[in-house]
Order: C-alpha cells, then structure tokens, then sequence
C-alpha cells in the first residue's frame, strides 16, 4: 500500500450563516470573503502539514487544483508543487492537477511538470485531468470543447515529453509550429500519469489503454466506487492485462482519535462546515460538459450517492463519506474499502473543512503511528511491477 | 404539422413542416418551439408555408459535432436554403433564432426577405448586462422561470420548463441535448458575435423588431439597438412579457409577425 496525504488547502473562515446567503462556494462566491492576512497564514500552515507528512512516513503527498472557489485555494498545484520540492526530499508529488484544456498551448504544462520533476529529483506524479464543471464558468472556455481539448492536450504534452523536438502539431484547438519543449522531464519515458474519473466508461478505456493509474474522484457512497474500480478492472481486462493495484487510489477524507467517541466530537463540525459551505457549487455543470447519457446520470445519481445529500451522521458512516474513529475502527473500516474495491494508493484528507492546524497535525500523527503501519502490513506492496505506461499505444517510436 | 427529415451537408435533420401559402423559414429559439408546434406556427401557418427546421442538437436533428460556432449555423442554413430552392425568403427568429437570422441577413442579404425578430440574440451592449442563462442548473426550474417570464406562474412556464425531478428520461435528455447544442454557439461569446453588430448596416431586409418590455434574459435596450443597427427596421414592445413572447404572449406576437409579413406576400 502506498500512502499520500491529500490536501485541498480550504477556506476555514466562511461566515456562520454563509449557506443562507449564498448557494455555491464556487465561481460567483464573492472574494471580498477572502481574508488575505489569514490566507497567508493558510498556506504556510499547510505547506507545513504536508511537509510534515514526509517526516511521518507517508509515501507521497499529493496537491490539486481549483479556481474561484473558497473549497480548494490550489488554483496553481504547480506553484505548491514547486514549494514542496524544497520542503521534502524523499515523498512523491502527486499533482492532481493541470486541467488541460484550461491551458494554451498546453506545451506550458509539459514545461512546468518537466522543471517540477528536475527540481523534484524525479518524484513528480503528472496527473492530467479535464477540469471539473466549475473551472468552465471560470474560464470561459466551452464545455463542449472539454473532451477534445483534453485529448488534444494530452498528445501534446506526451509528444513533447518523449518525442525528438521540434515537431509540429495541427489539431482542431491548438496549431503548434514549434513543440521543443525545454527542459525535458528527469523520469523516463516520463512522470506517472493519474488521471481522476467519476466513473464514465470513456475515461476508463482511455486510462487502461495507456496503463495509467485511474483516480475515482471522491465524496460518493462507498458503492459508487465499488462498482466504479470494478469497472475499471474489466476496463484493463478488456486490454489483456490485470489492473495494478498502484493503477487505483482511494481518496477519502480520515479522522483518528483516541476512541470512537473522541474522533466523532473532535471531527464532526469540519465535516458539516465542508459538507454545507464548501461543497455547494462543486457539481456545477454546465451544458455540454458531458455527454447527455452522463449528465442524466449524475443528475439522477446525486441525490442518493453524492455528499451533498448526506443529511444525519448515520448517512456519513453508512456511506463511508468519511472514515472516522479510533484507531483500530479506522484500520478495520480502510482495511474492508481497500478489500473490496483492490486500490493500492489510499490518498488520506488528513485536513478537512474548517479543522485548525493542531488538530489536523494530531490526526496526521495518530494515522501514521496507530493505522499505517497496519495497513501496510496487511496490505503488502504487489510482487508483479507497476505495468510499463504507454503514452501512445499504436504507435512505435525511439525513446531518447 | 409533420417532420419532415432532410438532409443538411450530410446530416440528417428534422423540420417542422405547416400550412400553404407563400415560404416562411421559421427559426426557432434554445427552447426548441418548433417541436411542438405552438399557437404562433399554427397561426403563421394559416398564411404561410412555414418551414421550422430544428437545429442540429435539437430534438432528433443531428449534426451537432460540425457546429462550433455562430458562423456554422449560417452555412448549415445557407445549404438547407439552397436544398429548398429558395433564392430568397422570409425569415422569422426568435432569441437564437433571432440570432442566426441576422447572421444570414447581414451576410447574404440577398438572401432574405422580409424578417421578423423576437428578442433576438447577437450583439452585446456594454453598459446592458445580460443574465446568465448557463448558470442555472437542473434542480433550479423556479429561477428559470423567473428569468425567462413576466409572470413565472405563467401556464406555459411549467411547460417550457418543467420540474426536471422525476421527469421522463427522454424529456431530460432533449433538454440536456438543447442547451448543450446553444451553448456550443453561445457560451463565450455569450449570446452575441462581437463582428455581428459592424455588419448589421448591411441588411437590407425590412425587419420587425419585437421584444418583451419585461426581458430580463436580453433587456429591451437589445430590441432598440437592433432597430437603429438594422437600416429598415421597426421595434415593437409587448408590455407584461418576459424574454419567451412566443410562450407568453403568442397573441400579440402573432399579430405583429402577420401584419409585417403580409404586406410582402404575393396576391
């Protein structure tokens, strides 16, 4: 098992009745709500938190990226990337990040990952993702282009990292006359590529042709990704191979206390700050952005398998929308999900909602010395090696 | 009325078909009216042949993936005008309708005859904010309605907006389809052509302008500009109306479009 302290770097100082105003934290959320003085001091508080996952133990950490919202304060995952390369020296950075099609020419991403992977010494996991729904009202860019935008990047950027330069790229988006991109990446043929999913087959086939690793992304019922890893498995079988289990992540939100009891009462109130004020707007979607069968079954999944239809703590627990308690609760509930659904990357939300530094330290501290050594035991590293990524499965070509 | 496919540079497409009389293409607004026929095709339809083509995206026509900006509508119509034969024809638009019109009018005016536009989109004007119609989610109907009607209780606002939950697959779907087909052509830009307003002196057509005093999707101040941009051009207000004159007010809309476009109808 491979362990990474996920953060998302949120806004904790929402005002109490900030839901009856208003109905998103996303896009339209006023930024005069923002305190600067206090967000400076966030983002020391949490490049310490994640530093300090190095010194626990953990595997790799991991960053992501998110625009115009109080939910995640990442809308650059390369610039926190950047400052944990001089923070830490032994994790992964896994930058869950770097939505393609926000960015033209895409050469700029396979730019900054490739610095990010030199300064890094070679520990950068590159994920590659389309942006969800909000990032489209905040960039203007056309939903209906997302797909073929994140396709198109994508080429790129792999071309770029591992094709001889310069080369030249005609697509419907983007017309490059010169791709040479400078620096190239330390990894060879180049960084880990994650890519996150809510379960579309497309992404699925896509992610199991090239043998990334797929990322089922979080706050869903625990069966929703029972059902979503089981597909993603056929997906690889489909391709004649069996998934990896370091081809798959959990990303859910953690909290160890002392007992059962302790863990609930210390944590419960970040969860419902998270649930009520942060999440609102997270599912926005606007026309287009997916395809009609999909967009029918999100609207209709949302109400029964999404957090934001969690109403009593009896819904968090029966849904696993977080894992809370004491230690060995903590280690039996992650052991049985981890079962059940074969991933072998646990991406712990370690820092939740509102929850102050002491507090999500205490708990990184708690999981790392009571849960992890556990986990790790009772899930050993796989024999077999993590299958070979291929950026272009139908083509041959020389690897520099 | 029937639906009558047609192929449309290689796709295959639906057009709402009605009454005898001289041609009059019909194009319709993001709500897709021409599907159900409405008061206002029928009674068009009493002096015209009305021809309702859906847009590609829209109930059933298909197409949708060449269509990526406003200036693709006005080739896919140039070639369904030249598969009907028409050298020349009367056009009315509503909102996106409205819209295309006026691309065609301002590029190929020869083109098209007389015009009728209600609530039209495609132009922009600084200092007249339009409200964002992609902002609204599925679950948000009671907002939807307020934004597009006078009066939200409207008996046709449940009707152009229906309660989503709980609603037919099928339904859901064309709506889903519909909106991701506008958004397409109308996302960014929103709901204009920034080139569309320096081209508007070209139209030579005679244009009627109508437009719902109480707009709030495309505020009236659109319908005035429009009316000086166009060389011939008349603006008419209809008080108690919101951005959908053709659901909420079909009566007085109807009326307008007749008078307009009877005085250019062959004897």
């Amino acid at each position: 098992m491979k362990f990474f302290m996920f953060h998302l770097m949120p806004y904790r100082d929402l005002p109490d009745d900030f839901e009856e105003h208003h109905d998103s934290a996303w896009v339209w959320v006023p930024n005069e709500l923002y305190d600067p003085e206090t967000g400076a001091g966030y983002y020391r508080e949490y490049l310490d938190q994640l530093a300090y996952a190095e010194e626990l133990g953990f595997d790799g950490v991991c960053v992501n990226e998110h625009h115009q919202n109080a939910y995640g304060l990442m809308p650059s995952p390369n610039l926190i990337a950047a400052a944990l390369t001089q923070r830490t020296s032994r994790v992964r950075i896994a930058i869950v990040g770097n939505a393609l099609p926000l960015y033209d020419p895409p050469t700029r991403v396979a730019e900054e990952i490739a610095m990010l992977d030199l300064m890094s010494g070679g520990r950068i996991i590159a994920g590659q993702v389309i942006g969800g729904g909000p990032e489209y009202y905040s960039f203007s860019i056309n939903p209906a282009e997302a797909r073929t935008r994140f396709a198109e990047a994508h080429e790129i950027i792999m071309r770029a990292w591992t094709q001889p330069g310069p080369f030249e790229f005609y697509g419907e988006h983007y017309k490059l006359r010169y791709v040479n991109t400078w620096p190239r990446p330390l990894q060879k043929p180049h960084p880990p590529i994650w890519i996150p999913g809510v379960g579309s087959l497309e992404t699925m086939e896509f992610v199991a042709r090239h043998r990334y690793a797929y990322m089922g992304i979080p706050y869903f019922h625990i069966d929703f990704f029972k059902k979503t890893y089981r597909l993603f498995k056929r997906a690889c079988e489909k391709e004649g191979y069996q998934a990896h289990p370091e081809q798959m992540g959990l990303l859910m939100p953690i909290y160890v206390g002392e007992t059962d009891e302790e863990a609930r009462r210390e944590f419960e109130e970040h969860f419902w700050y998270f649930q009520r004020k942060l999440i609102p707007g997270i599912l926005l979607s606007p026309p287009g952005y997916t395809s009609v069968q999909s967009a029918l079954r999100i609207f209709k999944g949302v109400e029964s398998s999404f957090i934001s239809g969690v109403k009593t703590w009896d819904d968090v627990e029966a849904g696993s929308f977080a894992t809370v308690g004491s230690p060995e609760t903590v280690f039996e509930k992650l052991a049985g999900h981890l079962t059940d659904l074969g991933a072998g990357n646990l991406l712990t939300l370690m820092q939740l909602g509102n929850m102050p530094s002491d507090k999500a330290r205490a708990n990184m501290t708690r999981f790392a010395e009571q849960v992890m050594p556990r986990l790790a035991e009772a899930f050993p590293d796989a024999a077999e090696p993590v299958p070979q990524q291929v950026a272009f499965p139908d083509e041959q070509f020389a690897v520099a | 009325m029937e639906l009558q496919p047609t192929e449309v540079r290689g796709h295959t497409i639906q057009v709402a078909v009605g009454g005898d009389g001289p041609p009059l293409l019909y194009l319709h607004s993001a709500a897709g009216e021409s599907y159900v026929w409405l008061d206002v095709l029928n009674g068009l339809a009493a002096h015209h042949a009305v021809h309702a083509p859906l847009h590609p995206g829209f109930f059933g026509s298909e197409g949708v993936e060449d269509i990526h900006d406003i200036e693709d509508l006005v080739y896919h119509y140039l070639a369904f005008l030249d598969g009907r034969d028409w050298e020349r024809v009367d056009v009315m638009g509503c909102s996106l309708g409205g819209w295309i019109a006026l691309e065609i009018a301002a590029r190929y005016p020869e083109r098209v005859g007389r015009l009728v536009l209600a609530a039209s989109a495609g132009i922009r004007l600084p200092d007249v904010p339009m409200q964002d119609m992609f902002r609204l989610q599925l679950g948000q109907e009671d907002q939807a309605r307020a934004l597009l009607f006078h009066d939200p209780s409207h008996p046709m606002a449940r009707l152009v907006v229906p309660t989503f939950e709980g609603i037919d697959d099928e339904t859901l779907a064309a709506f889903v389809s519909a909106m991701a087909a506008t958004a397409r052509v109308a996302w960014n830009p929103y709901l204009h052509d920034p080139r569309l307003e320096g081209l508007l002196g070209r139209v030579t057509a005679e244009a009627l302008v109508v437009w719902g005093q109480d707009d709030r999707l495309i505020p009236p101040a659109y319908g005035e500009r429009l009316a000086e941009l166009i060389p011939n051009a008349r603006l008419e207000l209809v008080p108690e109306c919101g951005h959908l004159i053709w659901f909420e007010r079909p009566a007085q809309l109807l009326e307008a479009a007749l008078a307009h476009l009877g005085a250019a109808a062959p004897a």
